[in-house]
C-alpha cells in the first residue's frame, strides 16, 4: 500500500472507530551524510525513515498513534489506538477544541532549487569534505582533530483531514558542520563553522568549505593558547551568528504560546512574556525589530503549510523595541482567542505538531560590521556560540563564544579565548545601540532545535546582523 | 522475552535474528553488521491539570554497516523487508566503494573483542510497563492532577513507557539481542507562591510509586514561596540526585568517553593514574548495576562491562568501542553508542555510579551553616569541556540553609563553576537515587545516573534571575 492509500485508509476506519475528527500525515524522510575526520571518511551513510501517524479528536480529548507500517492490519490497529489514546485523555480534558477552524485546502510545495544534492557524484561530496579537513590540519601541530560534515535532507509530507483537506509538500535541505579541535600544554579549544539552508547543492558551493576550513583550523591553533577573555561590563560587538542564537533563545523560546500557556513547563519551561504585556511591554530598544516568516527564502521554517495545514505566514513578532506578537499553533491560538499564524510543526511522522519557531530574525540596521566596530574605543568583538544556558522562563541567559577580540580605537586587536558573559533578556535587547545593514544579514540554519515529548529536534533559522551592546557583562575565566 | 512472546509492537528475538541473518546471507562485502533497533513509545502530558498531549510511536531500524578493507559505509532504513534490507546492503556497499581505504578503521567487531559478560544479568526488560495502557497511564496523571488540586495547585508533568529492543548480527560472528524497557513519570506542581518538582524512573513501571511522587512534588511546592534574592558567591550547598546529575553530566559526556581522552579534548587526557579531583569522588560506569537502568550489551553487540573511571579522586580510565579499543590496545568495554542519529562521539558512559551514604537530605542540611538547597537545575550547559566547567539555573524549588534548617525560599541562581571542583568538596553523600540529568530526561541524550544527593563545602553562583 502506498503512503496516499493508507491515508484514505485510515481516515475512513477513523469514524467507524469513533473519531469525530482525523488528520492524517505520511512522511518519507531521506538524507545523506558525509563526515571526514582527518583526512578520512569516518561515516558515509544513506537513511530513509518513512511511516504515517494519525491524530483524532475521540471522547473529549486528543490522541496520536504512529507505525511504520502500511499494511492493512496495522492501519487499522493504529487508528483504535489513537481512537483508545483519545478516550483516555478525555477523562482528563477540559479545555474546548473548535474543530471548526481545521484546514479544508488542496495545495503542493517544493523546495525551490538549481541542484539537486542527492543528483550531485557522492565522490565530489566525499572529496570535498576530505579536502576540507586537510584545509584545516595545515594550521599545523597543535589541530588535533578536524571534521567535516556535508549533509542532504528531503521530507515529503503528505497531510489529509476528515475535512477534505489534501496538502503535499517536497522540502530539501542541505548543510555543513566544520570542527576543528586543537590542542596545547594540556589544553584543548574548538572553533567550528556551521549553516543549513533550504536548498540545492548551489548553497555548498558558495560556501567554499576549503577556504573556510582553513580559517577555521587556524583560528582554533590560535585561540588555544590566546589569553583569556576579560570579566566585567563591556561594551561589544557580537557576530551575525552569535545574534541569531540570541535571538532563538531569547526571542524565539519565550514567544512560543505553548511555553506561555504552561504546556512546556515540565520540560523546556515557560517564559516571561505573558499576554497581558502584548503590545506594551519594552523587550528591547527602538532599534529591535523580530518577525516570524516562513515564506522566506532558504530558511529551514520555510513551507508551503505547517503540519496543521496552516499556509505559511510573516508575523510581527517585536516592533520598534516593543512586544507584539507570539508563535501560535492552532489550540494555543485559540486559547487567547486568535487563529495561528501557522507554527505548529512536527519533525517526522511520529510526531504531533507542537509550537515551534519557523524562522525568526532580527531585522537590519543600516551600516557595516566594520562601522559598528568602529564605533567602539574600548571593548570586545564575539564571534560564533560554544555554549548556551538560560532560566526556565528565559529571562536570565549566560552564552559562551569560540572567538574574541578585543576592540581598541575602533579596530580589531587581540584574540581571547573563553568569553562568556550572563544577563537579562530584556535589559540586554535594551542596550542594543546598533544594528549592521542588510550587507552584512545572513539567514542561519539551525538543524536541531530541540522541543517536546517525546523530542523533536525541529529544523529553523535565524536571519541577524551584528549589533553592539552596550554593558555587557563578561564572566572571565572562572 | 524471547519471539514467541513479541509483541508490544517489537519484533522479538527470534524474528530478529531471522530477518538480519536472511538479509545477511549472500552480503558482497567483505564484512556486514546489521543492528536492529525496535521501539515502541507511550507518552501522556498533562498540563494545567488536564491531558494535552497523549502519543504513541511504534518503529524499528536497522543500521547497516559495510566493510570493503578499510573502507566502510552505512545505510540506515526502517524496513524489515528482507529485501529492502538487502538492497540497503548494496547500497551500503556501493557508498563504501566511493570512498578510499581508511587507515583508522579496524574492522568490526568480533566475538570475545570485549569482556566475558556477566553471569545472570540483571533483567532490562519488564511486561509491566511494555503493556502499559493508555488508560494507565492516564490515571496515573489523574491522581497526580487529584494531589495537587487537593492543595489548590496544578499540576504538569509526563508518563513515558517504552519498550524496546536491540539486536546485532555481523558476519563477523557477533549475535546478540536484549529487550529493555523504560518507564518515566514526573510532576510540576504549581501553587500560587513557585513551582515544585519529583520524578521516577524504572525499567519496571510497576516499581514506580505515583503516591511519592505527586507528594513529592506538592511539598516542595508548598515550601516555594516568598523567594528572596541573595547575593552571587560561594555558599554551602545540598543538592538533590536529580541536581548532583546535572553535575556528573559534563564529566560523563565529554571526558569520559575513550575518543574524547585519546583526541586530548578529555579532562583525563594524558593523566591516567593521576589526580583529578578530591579524595571524595569517585565514579563508575556499571551497565549491569540493577540499580541504574541495566543493559547487557552494547550497539555493536559486545557485552558491557563495569568501568571505574575516578577512584578516590584518580583517573583510571575512559569506556571503549571496538574503534578506540583497537587504538588503544585494549579490549572494548561495551560501550557503543547508537549507530542512529546524526551526532558521532564515540564511546559514552551511560550508566554512571556514584557511592551512597545513609544520610536523608534533611540530615544534611542539618549539617550545614549556611548554604543553598538546590533540587534540580535547568537547562545546564558547558562552557569549556577540557577543564569541565559547568553551568545552569536552579528551578523549581532552592531554598536557604541557616544554622542546619531551611529558612526559606530563594529565587534561582546561576551555577557556574568547575564540576570536578565541586565535587573535590563533598563533605557528606545521601541516599541514591535512579535519575537523569536534565537533558537525559528530556529525551536529548542517554545518560542514566544512580547517584546520591550529596553537600558540598563549595558551590559558585555566579547570577540571579528574576523568579
Amino acid at each position: 500500500m502506498t503512503p496516499e492509500q493508507a491515508i484514505d485508509r485510515a481516515l475512513e476506519e477513523a469514524p467507524r472507530l469513533g473519531a469525530e475528527y482525523a488528520e492524517v500525515r505520511a512522511e518519507t524522510d531521506t538524507s545523506e551524510r558525509v563526515h571526514a575526520r582527518n583526512g578520512d571518511v569516518e561515516r558515509l551513510g544513506s537513511d530513509t525513515d518513512s511511516g504515517w501517524g494519525i491524530h483524532v479528536f475521540a471522547g473529549g480529548g486528543w490522541g496520536f498513534a504512529s507505525t511504520s507500517s502500511v499494511a492493512a492490519p496495522d492501519i487499522r490497529d493504529t487508528v483504535q489506538r489513537a481512537v483508545e489514546i483519545a478516550r483516555a485523555s478525555g477523562t482528563r480534558h477540559k479545555s474546548r477544541s473548535d474543530l471548526e477552524i481545521m484546514p479544508t485546502w488542496q495545495g503542493e510545495y517544493e523546495t525551490d532549487l538549481r541542484q539537486d544534492p542527492f543528483q550531485e557524484p557522492l565522490r565530489e561530496r566525499v572529496a570535498l569534505a576530505q579536502e576540507t579537513t586537510h584545509r584545516m590540519l595545515a594550521a599545523g601541530d597543535r589541530l588535533k582533530v578536524a571534521t567535516c560534515t556535508v549533509y542532504a535532507q528531503r521530507a515529503v509530507k503528505l497531510y489529509a483531514n476528515t475535512r477534505g483537506a489534501r496538502l503535499r509538500q517536497r522540502i530539501t535541505y542541505v548543510g555543513i558542520d566544520l570542527r576543528a579541535t586543537a590542542t596545547h600544554e594540556g589544553y584543548s579549544y574548538r572553533r567550528s563553522l556551521d549553516d543549513e539552508s533550504q536548498a540545492g547543492w548551489e548553497f555548498v558551493q558558495q560556501l567554499d568549505l576549503p577556504g573556510q576550513g582553513e580559517r577555521v583550523g587556524r583560528e582554533a591553533a590560535e585561540l588555544v593558547d590566546a589569553p583569556w577573555a576579560p570579566a566585567g561590563p563591556r561594551t561589544v560587538v557580537l557576530s551575525s551568528d552569535m545574534v541569531a542564537l540570541l535571538v532563538h533563545e531569547s526571542c524565539g523560546h519565550p514567544t512560543e504560546l505553548d511555553r506561555v500557556l504552561g504546556w512546556e513547563a515540565a520540560f523546556a519551561g515557560t517564559s516571561f512574556l505573558m499576554p497581558d504585556m502584548l503590545g506594551t511591554f519594552r523587550y528591547g530598544s527602538p532599534l529591535v525589530n523580530m518577525t516570524a516568516d516562513s515564506l522566506l527564502p532558504g530558511g529551514l521554517g520555510t513551507f508551503g503549510w505547517d503540519e496543521e495545514g496552516t499556509p505559511a505566514q510573516r508575523s510581527p513578532i517585536v516592533r520598534e523595541g516593543i512586544f507584539t506578537g507570539y508563535l501560535t499553533s492552532r489550540e494555543s491560538a485559540t486559547d487567547i482567542g486568535q487563529r495561528s499564524n501557522g507554527c505548529g510543526r512536527a519533525i517526522s511522522w511520529g510526531r504531533i505538531p507542537i509550537v515551534r519557531m519557523v524562522n525568526l530574525s532580527l531585522e537590519p540596521g543600516s551600516g557595516s560590521l566594520d562601522e559598528l566596530i568602529s564605533q567602539v574605543d574600548d571593548g570586545l568583538y564575539l564571534e560564533t556560540p560554544s555554549s548556551w544556558s538560560l532560566d526556565d522562563k528565559r529571562m536570565n541567559f549566560h552564552f559562551s563564544a569560540e572567538l574574541c577580540r578585543e576592540i581598541k580605537g575602533g579596530k580589531l586587536g587581540e584574540l581571547r579565548k573563553g568569553a562568556s558573559f550572563q544577563g537579562r533578556t530584556p535589559a540586554f535587547w535594551g542596550s542594543v545601540r546598533g544594528i549592521a545593514g542588510p550587507e552584512a544579514w545572513h539567514l542561519w540554519g539551525f538543524p536541531h532545535c530541540a522541543k517536546g515529548e517525546p523530542l523533536q529536534l525541529c529544523p529553523v533559522s535565524h536571519g541577524a546582523s551584528p549589533i553592539l551592546v552596550e554593558g555587557l557583562q563578561m564572566s572571565g575565566h572562572s | 522475552m524471547t519471539g514467541s512472546d513479541a509483541n508490544w509492537g517489537l519484533v522479538g528475538e527470534a524474528e530478529a535474528f531471522s530477518i538480519l541473518e536472511d538479509a545477511l546471507r549472500g552480503s558482497p562485502a567483505d564484512a556486514t553488521e546489521l543492528v536492529l533497533l525496535g521501539d515502541a513509545t507511550h507518552v501522556t502530558r498533562y498540563a494545567n491539570s488536564e491531558i494535552h498531549q497523549n502519543v504513541s510511536q511504534v518503529n524499528t531500524r536497522v543500521a547497516v554497516r559495510v566493510a570493503l578493507g578499510q573502507a566502510s559505509a552505512r545505510v540506515y532504513s526502517n524496513s524489515l523487508d528482507v529485501a529492502d534490507l538487502k538492497s540497503a546492503i548494496a547500497d551500503a556497499v556501493e557508498l563504501a566503494r566511493m570512498q578510499s581505504p581508511s587507515p583508522r578503521f579496524t574492522g568490526l567487531p568480533v566475538p570475545g573483542a570485549g569482556y566475558e559478560p556477566v553471569h545472570d544479568p540483571p533483567r532490562s526488560f519488564f511486561a509491566s510497563t511494555a503493556s502499559l495502557s493508555s488508560g494507565e497511564r492516564a490515571e496515573a496523571a489523574g491522581r497526580i492532577i487529584d494531589a495537587a488540586a487537593a492543595q489548590g495547585y496544578s499540576a504538569f508533568g509526563t508518563y513515558r513507557a517504552s519498550a524496546s529492543e536491540l539486536a546485532v548480527v555481523s558476519s563477523s560472528g557477533i549475535r546478540a539481542y536484549a529487550p529493555f524497557t523504560t518507564a518515566y513519570l514526573k510532576a510540576l506542581v504549581d501553587g500560587p507562591g513557585g513551582t515544585g518538582f519529583s520524578d521516577a524512573y524504572e525499567r519496571d513501571a510497576g516499581k514506580l510509586d505515583v503516591e511519592s511522587v505527586a507528594r513529592q512534588a506538592v511539598a516542595k511546592c508548598r515550601g516555594n514561596h516568598d523567594q528572596r534574592e541573595i547575593a552571587p558567591g560561594d555558599y554551602e550547598a545540598v543538592f538533590d540526585p536529580n541536581a548532583v546529575a546535572d553535575m556528573v553530566r559534563f564529566p560523563a559526556v565529554w571526558g569520559m568517553g575513550a575518543r574524547q581522552v585519546l583526541d586530548g579534548q578529555s579532562f583525563m587526557s594524558g593523566r591516567s593514574g593521576e589526580r583529578v579531583a578530591g579524595d571524595a569522588v569517585s565514579i563508575w560506569d556499571d551497565p549491569n548495576d540493577p540499580r541504574c537502568l541495566p543493559m547487557p550489551i552494547d550497539y555493536e553487540g559486545l557485552p558491557s562491562h563495569r568501568v571505574d573511571i575516578i577512584s578516590s579522586g584518580i583517573a583510571v580510565g575512559p569506556v571503549y568501542d571496538y574503534q578506540t579499543a583497537m587504538e588503544a590496545g585494549t579490549k572494548s568495554t561495551g560501550h557503543a553508542e547508537a549507530p542512529f542519529g546524526d551526532f558521532f562521539s564515540g564511546p559514552a558512559a551511560d550508566h554512571i555510579v556514584m557511592p551512597t551514604g545513609t544520610a536523608s537530605v534533611e540530615q544534611m542540611i542539618a549539617n550545614v551553616e549556611r548554604g543553598v538547597w538546590v533540587t534540580r537545575f535547568h537547562y545546564t550547559h558547558c562552557p569549556d569541556p577540557k577543564r569541565v566547567i559547568a553551568t545552569g539555573t536552579t528551578r523549581d524549588g532552592t531554598f536557604l540553609i541557616e544554622n542546619g534548617r531551611v529558612v526559606g525560599a530563594l529565587k534561582n541562581l546561576r551555577l557556574e563553576m568547575g564540576v570536578l571542583d565541586l565535587l573535590s568538596s563533598t563533605q557528606e553523600a545521601g541516599e541514591g537515587k535512579l535519575c537523569q540529568d536534565w537533558w537525559a530526561a528530556n529525551g536529548m541524550s542517554t545518560t542514566n545516573y544512580f547517584v546520591p544527593s550529596l553537600r558540598f563545602g563549595r558551590c559558585t553562583f555566579t547570577g540571579v534571575t528574576t523568579f
